[in-house]
């Protein structure tokens, strides 16, 4: 398919008619070029080109960049057109020439909008195709067919490989399940393998309902294998396809895996607080439930700790006595009732007279006032006696509640430090960014718990289908010994045993192909990625894998998958590379006669990145058309792309009146006064 | 690019020699299911090709006998 031009009226920010050309001259280097260079400021009408062509070919109005965007706010009439023309129709269209395999064609869809009550009303009216033949001679399509002949020029499910917005190109390699299905069939159809399928599946089909009708005339044991080996293949088919899914969503998690890490790298300078954070509040926690067990063991001690508030007064009265008892005064040397007695009888126990007055009975009276009861005596010896074992318990008990409140004391400084820690390292750490940090390592270890299933689930699928294969080869043969037993050689088995033999091969020829072909475009994609890619990349990323299921994955130097860990613009380019390999593939090794028609495709990609693609695309494709921002497409650019020789068409999308927009097409030649200076490092 | 033009000889020739390794009438059925899933969509592949098996296995029963 080569694209000759594209004539827009009324379409989006294109008011009246407005046409380009492509540049459509592929065989030599230095004659009309195959490069297509529109250049405008975002907002000027690229992406409104880009969906003009989409439209034009599938009659497709939105785009995947569309994301959510309600049908209804995707007008796709010239707004200014309406406003002139309120509550009268406005007719729009786009209409792209191209040729393929010598024929030409015209194709056209056009749409009616009318503006009632500031509600935009849009149909699709009428779409034309024109098919000229190389003779001259000219047919017009059938509306009905139009679509396939399309389809058989460029397959609806792989157009995004030749028309693409190159912010959104890499997401061919982040694909969900059933997206990545409808790629691969799309694919499988480029490279020829659908065919292929469709075929084996057919011949399923008619395997399935021949030993169905074989099985109702044969006899009760071979019905039986017959079904067990159809039950068997059923199940085989379902863990197949649980088992591929389980690698999607592995890959798919291994890549999120990689892209929570990426985030969290953002908060490596706080990972170490994080994990700080985390130490102060255990510890915290931890001396918590200390410090309520402490006062939990003072409590229990109060009964016996309230006595020490008579502590003092208990000594005093001990040390009172003690003294007494120190002097010999408790107890007394001579009792008190006995000198009672001779103060009585005026005579001493000697028999010397204790007259009144006399010296010997003033100290006798002195004597008596010094001593006590002998009951008094008595009790403050017992209460001695018990003073001084209660003292002993008091130390002890002193000394105990001294303990828990230095235990106490000490666990407390140590929950003050550590909320004066905590509170430092909260501080450090900020607030809602940092605690993202923390939903990221959670959601991290959710990640990583889920591959773990799905791993430990795949190598359960894996044991389970190889029981399955060595029941169903069990089976086969009982069947093929019933079978020679009960002697059947009827057309029904012969045709059920055809069927199957041939949907076997099919089988085996399948999966031979499909692995040569795949590792055909992988080697081809390799060797595009490696010229593609800037230096570093080239030293770290080595070989390009296309999975079974068409999806993609790239090595490391050590044969490590990588596709997780590479950046936006390595994905970026690697699609472009695998796209590439599919083209060379299709083609035969030829040049394919498909246009890459890309939408922005340099923002995310280094200069290194793009002067590959620069110097690389032009001579891949048949044609190349770029649509390039004031930003990405710069005098450095505009110099490699002359310098290749294959630049043919340049046009600028100017700011026109009413927010609309005009294609001017300059001189490639004029192209360098036109643009910006490449930014300074 | 085309389903109905011959874009990719080699291809199918990679295929035809891959199928030449079965025995006659596995080979013939095959690459009348190849020709046919080619052009037609898969009932009517399933339809078409009921046909061929009933041949086939016609001829190859002759042959047996």
């Amino acid at each position: 398919m080569i694209l000759h031009s594209l004539k827009l009226c009324n379409f989006r920010q294109f008011k009246g008619e407005q046409q380009l050309a492509f540049a459509d001259d592929d065989r030599k280097v230095g004659g009309g070029g195959n490069v297509t260079v529109i250049f405008g400021e975002n907002g000027r009408g690229k992406t409104g080109i880009f969906r003009a062509v989409v439209f034009c070919l599938f009659g497709e109005r939105r785009l995947s960049q569309d994301g959510d965007v309600p049908d209804a706010e995707l007008q796709l009439v010239n707004t200014s057109a309406l406003d002139e023309n309120t509550g009268r129709p406005v007719k729009a269209y786009v209409e792209l020439q191209f040729s393929h395999k010598e024929k030409h064609y015209i194709l056209r869809r056009t749409l009616l909008a009318m503006d009632k009550n500031g509600i935009t009303h849009e149909e699709f009216t009428e779409v034309t195709m024109m098919e000229t033949r190389s003779t001259g001679n000219s047919l017009a399509v059938a509306p009905v067919d139009i679509d396939n002949v399309v389809a058989t020029i460029l397959d609806r499910r792989v157009k995004d490989y030749f028309l693409f917005d190159g912010e959104k190109i890499e997401r061919l390699t982040r694909a969900d399940i059933s997206q990545r299905r409808e790629i691969a069939k799309g694919i499988k159809n480029l490279l020829n393998v659908d065919a292929l399928e469709i075929a084996r599946r057919a011949m399923d089909k008619i395997t399935r309902t021949l030993e169905s009708d074989a099985r109702e005339q044969a006899s009760p044991e071979i019905a039986k294998l017959l079904k067990q080996r159809n039950d068997n293949e059923e199940m085989q088919r379902q863990k197949k396809e649980r088992l591929e899914e389980c690698g999607v969503e592995g890959d798919r998690g291994r890549s999120e895996l990689a892209r929570v890490d990426r985030e969290l790298e953002n908060f490596k300078d706080i990972r170490h607080l994080l994990q700080e954070r985390k130490t102060a509040e255990d510890s915290l926690a931890a001396l918590d439930k200390r410090a309520a067990e402490a006062l939990e063991q003072m409590k229990a001690y109060t009964g016996r700790a309230a006595a020490l508030l008579v502590g003092s007064a208990v000594s005093a009265v001990f040390e009172h006595i003690d003294a007494r008892h120190q002097k010999g005064e408790i107890p007394s040397e001579i009792r008190k009732d006995l000198i009672e007695k001779i103060l009585a009888k005026r005579e001493c126990i000697c028999g010397t007279a204790v007259c009144d007055g006399t010296k010997e009975q003033r100290c006798i009276r002195e004597w008596l006032a010094r001593t006590a009861d002998a009951g008094v005596e008595d009790a403050a010896l017992t209460l001695w006696r018990d003073l001084n074992g209660i003292r002993t318990h008091f130390d002890d008990d002193r000394m105990h509640v001294q303990n828990q409140l230095i235990a106490f004391g000490n666990i407390r400084n140590d929950l003050a430090n550590t909320r004066d820690r905590l509170s430092g390292i909260r501080k450090a750490i900020g607030t809602s960014d940092r605690q993202d940090a923390s939903e990221l390592d959670k959601h991290r270890a959710q990640i990583d718990e889920k591959l773990r299933k799905l791993e430990a689930e795949a190598i359960v699928l894996e044991d389970e289908l190889k029981q399955l294969l060595q029941d169903h080869a069990r089976l086969s043969a009982r069947i093929k010994e019933e079978e020679v037993k009960a002697n059947r050689h009827d057309e029904l088995s012969r045709r059920a045993l055809l069927a199957r033999d041939t949907r076997d091969a099919l089988d085996t020829v399948y999966a031979e192909f499909t692995r040569e072909i795949r590792d055909i475009v992988g080697k081809a994609a390799t060797g595009f990625f490696q010229e593609l890619l800037d230096q570093e990349g080239r030293v770290n990323l080595r070989t390009v894998v296309v999975n079974d299921n068409y999806s993609l994955q790239v090595l490391d130097r050590w044969d490590r998958p990588f596709l997780a860990n590479i950046s936006a613009g390595q994905r970026q380019v690697m699609s472009i590379a695998f796209i590439a390999a599919l083209a060379q593939t299709a083609a035969c090794n030829k040049t394919l006669e498909m246009p890459l028609f890309m939408d922005t495709p340099f923002g995310r990609l280094s200069t290194e990145h793009r002067k590959n693609l620069i110097r690389f695309i032009p001579g891949l494709a048949s044609q190349w058309v770029l649509l390039a921002t004031d930003t990405e497409f710069r005098k450095l650019e505009a110099r490699l792309l002359r310098s290749g020789k294959r630049w043919g068409k340049f046009y600028m999308l100017r700011a026109s009146e009413g927010g609309n927009t005009s294609i001017e097409e300059k001189n490639v030649s004029d192209a360098l006064a036109l643009l910006k200076e490449e930014d300074v490092p | 690019m085309s389903k109905n033009e011959p874009d990719l000889p080699e291809l199918n020739a990679l295929i035809s020699e891959k199928l030449s390794a079965f025995p006659p009438g596995v080979m013939k059925l095959a690459t009348k299911a190849l020709q046919l899933s080619d052009q037609l969509p898969e009932q009517a592949v399933v339809e078409a090709l009921m046909g061929h098996v009933r041949e086939i296995a016609r001829q190859q029963g002759g042959r047996q006998r």
